[in-house]
């Protein structure tokens, strides 16, 4: 599937992925970045599209698994503000990966940030796309774009300073 | 002028009475033609030439897919051959998990005979299958156009 | 002057970080950092535009390659055998061209040719026999199932010249009842 096809079968999805999105996070910007996300990883596995029934229901199990794994980081880091201790939530994936991280330094540099950073970045500096281009296959404003790959370098940069 | 009304009356008669045969087919050969630029479809074209006028006496195609990547091509040739059959001088169906299914057809267009065969690769139905072909897919359609076709006695 | 070139990549850099520079103007950030004599106050960018540089694509493919996920579609993987076979069987009809003209230069399979994932390859001479075969197979499934779908025509002919025959023979048996009768009937 190339890129005129994805964006005639696959962006056109957006008004259900964020409306799904809507009903699970409260912020818009939140709803933005998973729906931004969504399809980056939709445009990513675009050769195996063909193969899914339906894409719009994979694109919506996709969405809705991001804005639950928003929500579980959301408590752990409510529970890390207030200040009690970091009491593992056992079903709480996100907390047992952190404290690893901070012992082991094993993980490169992308794996630390968001998912949605992570492919914003390989867009941009493996793939070679512009925000322009990354834009029109997530379907959101350049400056939607922009802002994410704005964090996403502010990120490894202090990084990068931290080390 | 008036010559030149009666070759064109004469061409349209000849015309005419070819109009059957030339309809012949022409779904089945349309999709199979499709089928050249659609992904996932392995097709193969042969030809067998004659030595002395350099003319194809034989057309074997042989278009393969698996309906998990082309869900809707089996049925896009079914059709086809549906409507294909009143052309048809021999006809022949079989019942598959209670579908009538067609399997092999067989027209007279123009001086080509023309037969086609649909089969499900995973039945086996008891002769040897290209072995470089069975594994990329279930659903193998094969045309055979012979030309200048004389008699039973082409049969290979 | 020196001033000034730094002001354009200090412009550069801040936009960089605002994700507003293009790919072009990326290089050029690249470009300058990968200088050997870089001033203080831009050296401890130098190891964030390397790894924005290619630092990222090889982490990537570090990734990709230690997943192993990547399979091959088999049918990727035919056209590349297919298309490499080809290849170096073209190659070895071109070396061994001066034999060839010995031969009979026809090839009765002259514009045959496979399609996979829609791209075209024509069938080289020397897979003739293959092509041979391919014709006769398909040939013979056809034959074997214009002859498998007559036999029930054909025994429904069998079972109707068994009958005939057997009417026939009943028929004669009368008539040889009949006559014994007569013959019987005179004594």
């Amino acid at each position: 599937m190339e890129q005129e096809q994805f964006k005639i079968e696959v962006v056109p999805l957006r008004g259900k992925l964020s409306g799904c999105a809507r009903r699970l996070l409260d912020d818009p910007e939140d709803v933005e970045d998973i729906v931004q996300e969504v399809f980056l990883k939709l445009w990513y596995i675009r050769e195996e599209l063909e193969r899914y029934d339906s894409v719009e229901a994979l694109a919506v199990q996709i969405t809705k698994h991001l804005c639950l794994n928003r929500l579980r980081s959301f408590q752990y880091r409510q529970e890390k503000l207030s200040d009690s201790a970091i009491i593992t939530a056992d079903d709480n994936p996100y907390v047992s990966l952190e404290q690893k991280d901070s012992v082991s330094h094993v993980m490169s540099i992308m794996e630390q940030l968001p998912g949605l950073q992570q492919t914003i970045l390989r867009m941009k500096h493996v793939d070679g796309f512009e925000v322009k281009e990354i834009a029109e296959l997530t379907g959101s404003t350049p400056e939607a774009v922009r802002v994410n790959l704005s964090r996403a370098r502010k990120r490894v940069k202090e990084l990068f300073l931290k080390m | 002028m008036k010559t030149r009304n009666l070759i064109l009356t004469a061409v349209l008669l000849i015309a005419g009475s070819w109009a059957g045969d030339l309809l012949a087919q022409t779904n089945l050969n349309a999709l199979m033609k499709k089928c050249e630029s659609k992904d996932k479809v392995n097709v193969e074209v042969i030809y067998d030439k004659d030595r002395k006028t350099k003319k194809p006496v034989k057309e074997v195609i042989t278009i393969t897919f698996s309906t998990k990547d082309n869900p809707k091509l089996l049925d896009e040739f079914i059709n086809a051959f549906q409507k294909d059959k009143e052309a048809a001088y021999k006809v022949i169906e079989s019942k598959q998990n209670g579908r009538v299914l067609p399997s092999f057809y067989r027209f007279s267009s123009g001086t080509s005979d023309i037969s086609y065969s649909l089969d499900d690769l995973n039945l086996k139905p008891g002769y040897k299958d290209n072995e470089y072909l069975l594994r990329n897919g279930n659903i193998r359609v094969t045309k055979i156009e012979r030309f200048e076709f004389k008699e039973e006695s082409e049969w290979g | 002057m020196k001033s000034d070139e730094y002001t354009y990549i200090e412009n550069l850099l801040e936009r960089f970080f605002e994700g507003e520079t293009s790919n072009v103007e990326e290089q050029e950030l690249y470009a300058f950092f990968a200088r050997p004599d870089l001033p203080e106050h831009l050296k401890p960018y130098k190891p964030v535009f390397g790894y924005f540089e290619t630092g990222i694509a090889r982490e990537v493919e570090e990734e990709n390659s230690s997943k192993q996920v990547r399979k091959v579609p088999f049918y990727k993987k035919w056209l590349w055998i297919g298309t490499a076979v080809a290849a170096s069987l073209l190659l070895f009809l071109f070396l061994n061209k001066e034999d060839r003209k010995q031969e009979d230069d026809f090839n009765p399979y002259a514009g045959s040719y496979i399609i996979r994932n829609g791209v075209k390859t024509e069938i080289p001479e020397n897979v003739a026999k293959d092509l041979d075969k391919m014709i006769r197979q398909a040939e013979k499934s056809h034959y074997e199932k214009e002859r498998m779908a007559l036999q029930p025509v054909q025994q429904h002919r069998q079972t109707l010249h068994d009958i005939k025959m057997k009417e026939q023979e009943a028929k004669q048996i009368e008539s040889d009842i009949e006559m014994l009768e007569e013959r019987y009937k005179d004594k």
